[in-house]
């Protein structure tokens, strides 16, 4: 363990010119395995309770594992007060659940109800995890009012069904701005510099990609002879050999590209997102790439399924060690000069539900 | 005495200095370093992070500064001379051991199994059993409402054929001492085909083409008495809460795996939720077994609508783990096994 990582260490004294400093994900699958397990089983044997204890233990795994400039991040949540917040979360959730299972149509209106409370959650949920993200001894921070988090992840998005998606790249990139842009370190915060034009720039390709792709596959069907018709009858005469492959080979090709499109899209906004952003005279760069980040997510994803579940955290370490090795920063001066914000306790009631209710906050 | 390399940060701004700390005899931690005064605090002063595997520990003093080191060994050596951090240091012995982790992951699944296969639908039992079968009325009130304009249409059964047939069903109602209101009801479905089933609320359906496919009223008798076997134990009540304890426990327990793992628990609940819905037929086909004992019908009439039926649908019926009824030749073996006993 302690040689993986101080060749890792020593990757990153090579790695270092002057004022760029990678990121450094020093994290272990089989060690993470472990930690794991022990988290499942031991949440299991307490029917739940330690379920606080194992995230805050996760949680420090993988930020202990993140090392800039010889130190590392640090997750500081109590897990009491993580506890105190699940039990809340669990008691609506189940609310929830019973209400759906026993009266169909009650749900919808308990949703209803929820709605207007879910901004609160959002802020409550972010604002959770940066008060006890720290590093360097200094705390993040995340601060947003309840209006602009309404606009942005209720309002905003309606805006797509009326404009047949044209607004989603404009969705998305407020929805950025908003996580980015509200966060601090210390006393610092984050400048979201990224342009509209930029998250246009990025879904217009992917849709062209698209349009090019379905050209090309209907001109190669066509030129082996095979009409629509006869790719719309493929069902009904799954008996012949050619017609089974070349569904096969559809099949196939059409989902590669499926991915390749979800994962361009995915790894081009997290470039542009880093990229844009800026703490006091801090650049960010982050050089993830399309294939390599394809070729990840699809060897995990088998992964995971055949050895029905066992390599999750090594699966999750794999991903975690690709975003942080390709994230660097640009230091114009030093890292030393942050200051330290006001000290706030958050409840973690907000960060809870969003969990229980699948709210997906990552940046 | 002990020295250790360390980072140290104040607390109140992000510099970084490099410090060594020295570990005296009553474990009380000195701080040296170029640029910090030196000083010295008592261990009972000191807070310690717990160790996660090889990352860095931190040391928290008193003032808000804290140190980063990597020295977890000479760390975890004060905490245990002190006895400090004892459940910490209990789960850090788990997880670097592996004969605990794999008793760990065996237990897990002996653990889920157990008690997705028993615990669930023991505790859903005594809860259904506890809660007053009026409360089945509301249960489903709309469904047969819902049935009736999507699948269903009246009935096109002679009269005299829905008579005789509700007077076999009340015959056999009145020996049920429980408070569900049955009732038997007859409709028309080319979808549906063949079929009966029951509504928790005691409302039994059976359509024109099971009626056409049974040989004699014995035979629906049989059918009624599975039915019937649906609602006196509950099986709809059942059903929800053990689909909603299973949904509230994956939720609570994957709540922190990620949800990576909570998708990959879609699939095992869809099969625990097969499983159960299984053991609820079995459990319809002993209750009838019995309850046609009692009322001196030969067995061999279940087992030969039960035979017809496996007939006339399809051989999906034969792929046990997904489906939800036991497979027909199960059943119908099993009444067999008993008419000569």
């Amino acid at each position: 363990m302690v040689g993986a990582l101080s060749h890792r260490l020593s990757k990153l004294e090579s790695t270092v010119t002057n004022n760029n400093k990678p990121l450094i994900f020093t994290g272990d699958g089989w060690e993470y395995f472990k930690i794991w397990i022990v988290n499942i089983v031991l949440t299991l044997l307490t029917l739940g309770i330690y379920s606080a204890w194992a995230k805050v233990r996760r949680k420090r795994y993988f930020y202990g594992n993140t090392r800039l400039n010889n130190s590392a991040f640090e997750y500081l949540a109590d897990p009491l007060a993580i506890l105190k917040g699940r039990l809340i979360a669990f008691a609506i959730f189940s609310i929830f659940v019973v209400a759906g299972n026993f009266f169909p149509g009650v749900d919808l209106v308990l949703w209803l109800i929820f709605l207007p409370f879910l901004p609160w959650v959002i802020i409550k949920a972010l604002s959770f995890n940066a008060r006890n993200s720290a590093y360097r001894n200094i705390r993040f921070n995340f601060e947003a009012r309840y209006v602009e988090t309404l606009l942005v992840f209720l309002v905003f998005p309606f805006l797509m069904i009326f404009t047949f998606g044209l607004a989603y790249p404009y969705v998305v990139y407020k929805q950025k701005k908003f996580l980015i842009g509200n966060h601090s370190y210390g006393q610092t915060p984050f400048l979201f510099g990224a342009r509209i034009l930029e998250f246009y720039k990025v879904y217009g390709t992917a849709l062209l990609g698209g349009i090019i792709f379905v050209t090309a596959l209907a001109l190669a069907l066509y030129s082996v002879g095979i009409s629509e018709e006869q790719i719309l009858a493929y069902p009904n005469q799954p008996h012949t050999d050619q017609f089974s492959l070349i569904g096969i080979a559809f099949l196939l090709g059409f989902m590669t590209f499926y991915f390749s499109l979800f994962a361009f899209i995915h790894i081009s906004i997290q470039n542009l997102c880093w990229s844009r952003n800026t703490l006091a005279n801090i650049g960010f760069e982050s050089r993830l790439k399309t294939l390599p980040y394809l070729w990840l997510f699809i060897s995990n994803a088998i992964a995971v399924v055949c050895s029905i579940g066992l390599l999750i955290p090594w699966a999750q370490i794999r991903m975690t060690r690709y975003r942080l090795d390709n994230l660097s920063l640009e230091l114009n001066g030093s890292l030393d000069q942050f200051v330290a914000g006001e000290q706030k306790k958050v409840g973690a009631t907000g960060e809870q539900v969003g969990e229980f209710f699948d709210i997906d906050l990552s940046l | 005495m002990t020295i250790i390399s360390a980072n140290y940060f104040d607390g109140t701004t992000s510099a970084q200095f490099e410090i060594s700390l020295e570990i005296g005899s009553q474990d009380d931690i000195t701080l040296r370093g170029e640029n910090i005064d030196e000083r010295t605090y008592a261990f009972n002063d000191l807070e310690f992070s717990p160790r996660i595997g090889h990352t860095p520990r931190s040391i928290y003093l008193p003032d808000g500064a804290k140190c980063e080191t990597l020295a977890n060994d000479e760390i975890d050596a004060i905490l245990h001379r002190h006895q400090r951090g004892l459940a910490h240091r209990i789960v850090h012995h788990l997880e670097s051991r592996l004969p605990y982790v794999l008793i760990a992951t065996l237990l897990s699944a002996v653990f889920v199994w157990g008690f997705s296969n028993f615990g669930v639908p023991f505790i859903a039992k005594q809860v259904a059993f506890a809660i007053p079968e009026s409360a089945d009325e509301t249960l489903g009130q709309y469904t047969m409402d819902i049935l009736d304009k999507i699948f269903f249409a009246e009935t096109e059964l002679d009269q005299a054929v829905q008579n005789r047939l509700r007077n076999r069903f009340k015959i056999l109602t009145s020996k049920i001492d429980d408070n569900h209101n049955y009732r038997l009801l007859f409709r028309n479905s080319e979808a549906v085909g063949a079929n009966a089933f029951a509504l928790p609320s005691g409302i039994i359906v059976v359509t024109d083409g099971m009626v056409g496919l049974a040989k004699n009223d014995e035979q629906l008798v049989s059918v009624f008495a599975h039915e019937i076997g649906h609602v006196k134990y509950r099986h709809g009540l059942r059903t929800v809460l053990q689909g909603s304890a299973i949904v509230l426990i994956v939720t609570w327990v994957t709540g922190d795996l990620s949800s990576t793992s909570a998708l990959s628990a879609a699939l095992p609940v869809k099969l625990i939720e097969a499983k159960y819905s299984r053991t609820f037929e079995t459990e319809a086909d002993e209750f009838a077994r019995e309850f046609l004992t009692d009322l001196k019908i030969p067995l061999y009439h279940f087992a030969e609508i039960l035979k017809a039926l496996a007939e006339q649908n399809s051989p999906d019926d034969e792929f046990t783990f997904l489906s939800s009824h036991p497979t027909m030749k199960q059943r119908i073996e099993r009444l067999n096994t008993t008419e000569f006993e």
